[in-house]
């Protein structure tokens, strides 16, 4: 952990508000776009990230963090997001109805690719967030965060050497998941040009 | 180093001179390495997809946050912010993103054109035609893979598939199960539809300018002008020559099954009559049909595994379940509803009540091997010669 950090869990356990906004404002974009990951959809993201803050600002005095802020906001987030569609469960046949509904009646040529485009992301988006949580972590903060293997390592109190096994990891978990599926989607893609 | 890990440091940039050249290296080794290269690739890219960098100002988010701590400490409780004007951001960027992405899939063009000319630029090949009139009939085609021909069908293939794709023509209706080879993609040309299968078995069923395609297993691309669908096992697209839209759809319909069915229970009585064994009558086990039409290139272990001492308690089951779903498909009794049945040479009853002959009769004939045999769920204890289940053990 950085020394910086520690300094910033100090003060937010004095429970400043200045010390609060300050933590909010650096992680809050970061967390909006991986909880956007896991729910598509912006207003339940920002829903999500507002609560995890809210729930550190309620027990502020007694917080603990072992690992790193980072990786202890990005799990923060990554289970109030699934407590969210756990919740969302039973409302979702219908959602996916009106969203079924509603493509068909936009009736845009274009229509039939972007199911594809849709089907992909959903089995990678479903791939990803069954990835073991370290290796996710780091995933979602080279893509999205677009660190650095260095800058994971540092913000995650680990060695790069780490980061790198993490990463081919993911990769090679993904690719499994996925296999039955991406031979053709390639071919269908880049070899019939 | 860890080939995953190279292969990702190269995508990541954080790869030194060095690794570059050894991953390049290994990437062109050889074609399944460079194929492994392209998947991490492709996940790579999408991956990216699915982040869009927040579009919320976090000054902004920070005053809701604010307000929202002050109002519980005073106990407000003004009614829930209305977030209209997020919303509204929210539908332009997904709008946005779409006009992003597409061009992604629309720049890959695949025309059939493009298809005949790949097969072109090889020497020319024979073709072997085959056509079917009043009989059902099974070809395999040089790389191993089964067609089953429907009546009054045709298709046409090189007597050797060579160059980079497998390219078949059909008219009318055919029961594929192709041999999978990644390097050789499988194509179907078909009315204005091209149907590309890497190794999966699916359904063609094509009359006038409609074209039918239902996937039994594994994944089919259905290409037609500039658009491509993949469709999935279960799924069926329809489409007409003036659409101009690929829509799919779940399948409800099976009876493309049964021309199948029956053109390999023939092949299969001839071949056990030459054992001497002229009982055994291949319609009369659904189940074992269903497994064998799945992979008709192992039929003869399928049937030994069957044998005839069959009636262990996956078999059992499988069988009620089979009269289970064959009464919900024919609308005779909805699936859940049925809580015991018994069928044999006299009588279907189902909850205790007996059922109209014509119904008896197509039960019977699908079902019941010899006389005597009978087929019954429920909690009774029975003997006899059959199959017995009760219903909580289904």
């Amino acid at each position: 952990m950085e020394l910086s950090e520690l300094q910033l869990i100090s003060q937010l356990t004095e429970g400043s508000e200045t010390a609060f906004e300050k933590f909010f404002k650096t992680y809050f974009k970061s967390l909006h776009a991986y909880a956007f990951v896991m729910l598509q959809d912006e207003i339940m993201a920002e829903e999500v990230v507002q609560q995890v803050f809210y729930k550190i600002w309620e027990k502020k005095a007694q917080l603990k963090i072992h690992t790193s802020i980072k990786a202890f906001l990005y799990r923060s987030v990554h289970n109030e997001c699934l407590n969210y569609l756990e919740r969302q469960k039973h409302k979702v046949s219908h959602q996916n109805f009106v969203i079924y509904a509603n493509r068909n009646q936009a009736g845009i040529e274009n229509a039939a690719m972007r199911v594809e485009l849709n089907e992909l992301e959903s089995r990678l988006k479903k791939a990803m967030n069954e990835l073991p949580e370290q290796c996710r972590t780091i995933f979602y903060m080279s893509r999205f965060d677009e660190l650095k293997y260095r800058e994971i390592a540092a913000q995650m109190g680990l060695s790069v050497k780490t980061v790198e096994a993490q990463m081919g990891k993911a990769l090679k978990v993904l690719r499994k998941k996925l296999i039955d599926f991406l031979p053709l989607l390639i071919w269908l893609i880049f070899k019939t040009k | 180093m860890d080939i995953d890990e190279l292969l990702v440091k190269y995508l990541a940039d954080e790869a030194g001179a060095d690794e570059r050249a050894q991953a390049e290296a290994w990437m062109a080794a050889s074609a399944a390495n460079k194929a492994y290269f392209e998947h991490f690739k492709l996940l790579w890219d999408e991956s990216l997809k699915l982040a869009h960098a927040s579009p919320v100002d976090e000054d902004v988010a920070w005053e809701r946050f604010r307000e929202r701590i002050h109002r519980e400490y005073v106990g407000d409780t003004k009614p829930k912010r209305n977030y209209l004007w997020l919303k509204v951001a929210a539908v332009i960027l997904l709008a946005s993103a779409a006009v992003l992405v597409g061009p992604y899939f629309f720049r890959h063009n695949n025309e059939g054109g493009r298809f005949i000319s790949t097969t072109d630029t090889h020497p020319p090949v024979r073709l072997v035609k085959s056509a079917t009139a009043d009989k059902v009939q099974t070809d395999t085609l040089p790389d191993g893979s089964t067609i089953t021909l429907n009546k009054y069908s045709g298709i046409s293939y090189p007597a050797g598939f060579k160059g980079s794709i497998r390219t078949v023509q059909l008219n009318g209706e055919a029961f594929f199960n192709v041999k999978h080879d990644e390097s050789k993609p499988f194509v179907v040309k078909v009315n204005d539809l091209l149907v590309t299968v890497l190794g999966t078995s699916f359904n063609i069923k094509s009359a006038g300018d409609k074209t039918e395609v239902i996937v039994e297993s594994g994944v089919v691309g259905v290409t037609k002008q500039s658009k491509s669908v993949m469709l999935y096992p279960g799924e069926k697209l329809t489409t007409l020559e003036t659409d101009m839209a690929l829509k799919k759809e779940l399948n409800k319909d099976t009876a493309y099954r049964a021309y199948v069915y029956k053109q390999h229970a023939y092949t299969f009585k001839y071949t056990l009559k030459g054992k001497g064994d002229t009982t055994f009558d291949i319609n009369k086990h659904p189940d074992l049909l269903k497994q064998i039409l799945n992979d008709p290139g192992k039929w003869a272990s399928l049937l030994k595994r069957y044998g005839p001492k069959s009636e262990n308690l996956e078999v059992r089951k499988t069988v009620i379940r089979s009269v289970l779903d064959e009464l919900a498909n024919e609308n005779i009794a909805a699936r859940g509803t049925v809580n015991s049945f018994r069928l044999n040479d006299g009588e279907f009853i189902i909850n205790n009540r007996r059922q109209p002959e014509t119904v008896h009769q197509r039960f019977k004939d699908m079902f019941i091997k010899e006389p005597g045999y009978s087929i019954y769920l429920g909690d009774a204890p029975r003997n006899g010669k059959g199959i017995f289940l009760s219903r909580d053990s289904l």
